[in-house]
């Protein structure tokens, strides 16, 4: 997409002035995306992005410049002017000579994404929206919006690294909504994959919209759930959200090298109870959060955070590594070439564990059963972390009972890893878009089914 | 390629290709930012971007593309995707506004620079001044200064060529203070036209306090407490559901306030207004993304709904015109609806004689959660909260760890004071929100004690 002359001539200008490492991260990419509203085809766009950031080491500080003008004489100003902005003096550092990175594509794509395949996915998602119109005369209104991305990328170092990679993602979502005279409830899901165009053709519409119709009219009949502290039991897929505030982003280097974790210190130590095994792992064929090579071009790997409740790895990006004396786990990660990578999850999950789901909900005499969770966010220095039970469920003499709604669940991470004491052998993903330092980059949660013996729960009763 | 020279190509062709009306939106900024760690730059960021979308109506149906390359392949891809995008729409077509009849005329702003090495100067010294403050913090992890300008332009082929600039700067502290293995963050920013009046060591003050002032937080019970949100937390609230008042949520059913107009939907005290410009806010908004004129206006008056916020087509369907509240959230995006400088009317009574009049209760100065535990919908929230409990009209102690849920159409019923300290979030996508503190009356908190 450019030439390695002009991007040894930019690192070259990067370093002009006494910085220690320099980078270049560039992309192209191209979007499409549709919204339906209540069945109507409201929004339709298609677009380009396209850009540079350069991104030089000064000891434990670094510079970052991005433009859109990727022209030779605009580009080498650019990296001049980031090189202003070096304050050490060192001996000059040279830039090597580049050499290719292999990279093993985990990600198989059937049909790639073309802007010509808006007419289908429009089908599909009016599909859903007559199946949650069928379904109860209480679903009022529905959305639906599809998205896919292919991005080229290019990153190249001054220690020589030059790493190509496409990468293809598609997503759906849905969304339906129950009414009655005074009230609204909203249920929704949001499948994706890094897959093209055959991974939406492969969604069942129709299923789809039954099922989220029956949750927002599930969810319209309940009561406010009540609020204090008790025992809950956290369903699969969406459920690991809680690993991802409460744990997650407090092992990311991002917070960990500025000691703004509750986690700092503490490798080799408990900090979960045995029952948890926690994975980061970005190299799952397919899987929405998966990479094939990092974002400062580093090949991912599995990375085993939590082993039986021992802290074993945090997630490392190359600048915080060197911050905190730490190898990268090829954990970098940035929404495009306008934010500078930092450690970031991939695809990040609770491990399956021994216990039966019967046997969980058989155990809990009074709880709350959270069946779908939606977002949450996380203070990374106190570990406090809330996020919201879309769909709940109270749990009474060992049975799911009434629905129930507007519960929050919030705590410290340190606190619930070690009260995680059940967890059942039903792991799956699901994904979403988490938002941080260095941008929105898409994720997986997940988990299988788990039992928090004590928690508290917001609500409104 | 020049931009002119773009967009004459591009107008050029989207005519040959059978666009009957089109449009041009182009953006470019540029954003500076220093962070600081430790007495070192941790972060150094200048970006200089820019990007354009074209709007445009083929056999009655609007398209949209956009790409931030500037050149002859661009303006084909511009063109065939928004043809391709166009026949797979089914909503009527958008409008391409000739222009307002008038525009509010912005005086020139005279905005002072700084020179980077002193915009780091004064993080570094912000720094020094929070870790000086008190022996407790232990941490200060954001440090920063930066600044950023923007202008937009659009052109269309009904003869629209508008353009407006916009400047801000801004900084920022963090400060963490730790006491009896206890962890509190405290913050607080800057922000104006430019650096004037930006004090770095009060600032570092301000959030050192913010965070010391929360040690020993204690828990709280469960139960109904009569509660003041500050004004900061306030306007995060107003924000969350500003999209309620959107006539296209109302048309297609996102929003309860169907059929309102003119009802009373709030208490006799609460008026909420969308103003093109304001005193203290930092966003002057002559005209929206579709070229029409912004105007100020109130959207509840003393408790009663006056009007939705309207863009070109939501207000066609309602057959009145547009309150140039027709707004892309960057040029990537289509037009939606967003706000102006959206806020409550202050009331005339101090913070401090607000807590007097609520007697017992909570004083909630942080919110988290926002984006997941909130129905945009249904009115409903349940949020994870810091605060104090108020004892004789008085801040008595500092509480963690407990949630407020409620309903925001109920909340805005209920609103028993208003104090006069108006403040004014930064600009961002869905317009400025503003709110002094508000007395809410009872709300359910739930908590671990």
């Amino acid at each position: 997409m450019i030439s390695k002359n002009l991007i040894h001539d930019v690192l070259t200008a990067a370093l002009s002035t006494g910085g220690d490492f320099a980078e270049v991260f560039l992309e192209s990419t191209v979007r499409n995306s549709v919204s339906v509203v209540n069945g109507i085809c409201e929004k339709s766009v298609s677009g380009m992005d396209y850009g540079a950031g350069i991104r030089i080491f000064n000891g434990l500080g670094a510079v970052y410049v991005y433009t859109n003008d990727l022209g030779a004489e605009n580009f080498i100003k650019i990296a001049k002017e980031a090189a202003a902005a070096v304050s050490k003096v060192n001996a000059l550092n040279t830039v090597k000579g580049f050499i290719n990175t292999e990279i093993q594509n985990r990600h198989k794509v059937v049909v790639m994404p073309d802007s010509s395949q808006k007419r289908e996915v429009v089908e599909i998602l009016k599909r859903s929206h007559a199946a949650s119109m069928e379904y109860n005369p209480l679903v009022t209104q529905t959305s639906g919006g599809y998205a896919d991305v292919v991005s080229n990328i290019l990153i190249a170092n001054s220690n020589g690294l030059w790493a190509q990679d496409l990468r293809v993602r598609s997503r759906a979502s849905f969304a339906a909504v129950a009414s009655n005279e005074s009230e609204k409830q909203t249920a929704s899901l949001g499948p994706g994959a890094c897959r093209g165009f055959e991974f939406v053709q492969g969604l069942n519409p129709y299923k789809i919209g039954r099922e989220i119709a029956e949750t927002a009219v599930t969810m319209l009949k309940a009561k406010e759930a009540p609020g204090g502290k008790m025992c809950v039991v956290i369903e699969n897929g969406f459920g690991g959200v809680i690993f991802h505030e409460a744990s997650g982003h407090s092992l990311e280097a991002t917070s960990v090298a500025k000691n703004a974790s509750v986690f700092c210190g503490k490798m080799g130590e408990k900090i979960a109870s045995d029952k948890v095994t926690a994975i980061d792992d970005a190299t799952l064929a397919n899987e929405f959060g998966s990479i094939n090579i990092d974002d400062e071009g580093e090949i991912t790997r599995r990375n085993v955070l939590i082993e039986n409740g021992i802290l074993k790895s945090y997630m490392v990006d190359k600048l915080n590594g060197k911050r905190m004396n730490a190898e990268s786990t090829a954990s970098a990660r940035r929404e495009s070439y306008k934010y500078a990578p930092t450690s970031r999850m991939t695809n990040t999950f609770i491990a399956p564990g021994t216990d039966s789901q019967n046997g969980i909900i058989s155990s809990v005499d009074y709880g709350l059963y959270a069946k779908k969770m939606g977002g949450g966010s996380v203070t990374p220095a106190t570990g406090e972390f809330n996020f919201a039970v879309v769909e709940g469920y109270m749990i009474r003499g060992g049975k799911i009972a009434e629905p129930v709604r507007g519960a929050t669940l919030i705590g410290k991470g340190s606190d619930v890893l070690l009260n995680i004491d059940m967890v059942a052998d039903n792991l799956e993903l699901a994904q979403g878009v988490c938002g941080s330092e260095s941008g929105s980059v898409p994720v997986n949660v997940g988990q299988p089914m788990i039992r928090v013996k004590e928690i508290t729960v917001g609500g409104k009763e | 390629m020049e931009l002119a020279d773009f967009k004459d190509l591009v107008f050029e062709k989207a005519k040959r290709a059978g666009f009957t009306d089109y449009e041009i939106y182009y953006e470019k900024g540029n954003a500076f930012l220093a962070k600081i760690y430790n007495g070192e730059v941790k972060e150094f960021k200048n970006a200089k971007s820019a990007g354009l979308s074209f709007r445009g109506n083929y056999n009655g149906k609007t398209g949209y593309s956009y790409t931030a390359k500037i050149d002859a392949d661009a303006a084909e891809f511009l063109i065939e995707s928004a043809k391709s995008g166009a026949a797979v729409i089914d909503e009527e077509k958008e409008t391409i506004y000739a222009g307002s009849e008038k525009y509010i005329q912005l005086e020139d702003e005279k905005v002072s620079e700084m020179p980077a090495a002193e915009k780091i100067e004064k993080a570094k010294v912000m720094e020094k001044a929070a870790y000086g403050e008190d022996a407790r913090i232990k941490q200060v992890p954001h440090a920063a200064v930066g600044n950023s300008e923007g202008e937009i332009h659009i052109f269309n082929s009904a003869g629209l060529n508008l353009s407006r600039k916009s400047n801000i700067a801004y900084a920022y502290v963090y400060a963490q203070a730790e006491e009896n293995s206890q962890t509190k963050m405290g913050w607080d920013i800057f922000a104006g036209k430019d650096f004037t009046g930006f004090d770095e060591v009060g600032l570092a003050k301000k959030a050192v306090k913010n965070a010391v002032v929360m040690l020993g937080a204690r828990d709280v019970k469960t139960g109904k407490y009569p509660v003041i949100f500050e004004n900061k937390i306030a306007a995060d609230l107003i924000a969350v559901y500003s999209g309620i008042f959107f006539a296209e949520n109302v048309q297609k059913g996102f929003s309860l306030l169907g059929g309102k107009i003119g009802e009373k939907i709030a208490s006799d005290i609460f008026t909420l207004n969308d103003y093109a410009l304001c005193d203290k806010s930092l966003s002057q908004i002559p005209f929206d993304s579709e070229g029409v004129a912004a105007y100020n206006k109130a959207v509840i008056k003393n408790g009663i709904l006056e009007t939705y916020l309207y863009n070109l087509k939501s207000a066609a369907r309602d057959n009145t015109v547009s309150t140039g509240n027709g707004f892309k959230g960057s040029y990537k995006s289509p037009v939606t609806t967003a706000c102006l400088n959206f806020f409550v009317s202050p009331g005339e009574t101090t913070e401090d004689e607000l807590l007097e009049k609520m007697v017992d209760g909570i004083y909630v100065n942080g919110l988290a959660g926002l984006h997941s535990g909130t129905n945009a919908v249904s009115g409903d929230f349940s949020l994870k909260a810091d605060g104090f409990i108020v004892q004789g009209g008085k801040i008595s102690y500092p509480i963690e760890q407990f949630t407020v849920a409620g309903n925001f159409y109920e909340l805005i019923k209920n609103i028993k004071g208003i104090a006069d300290n108006l403040f004014f979030d930064l600009p961002g996508g869905g317009g400025t929100f503003g709110s002094p503190s508000l007395y809410v009356g009872e709300v359910k908190v739930s908590g671990g004690e």
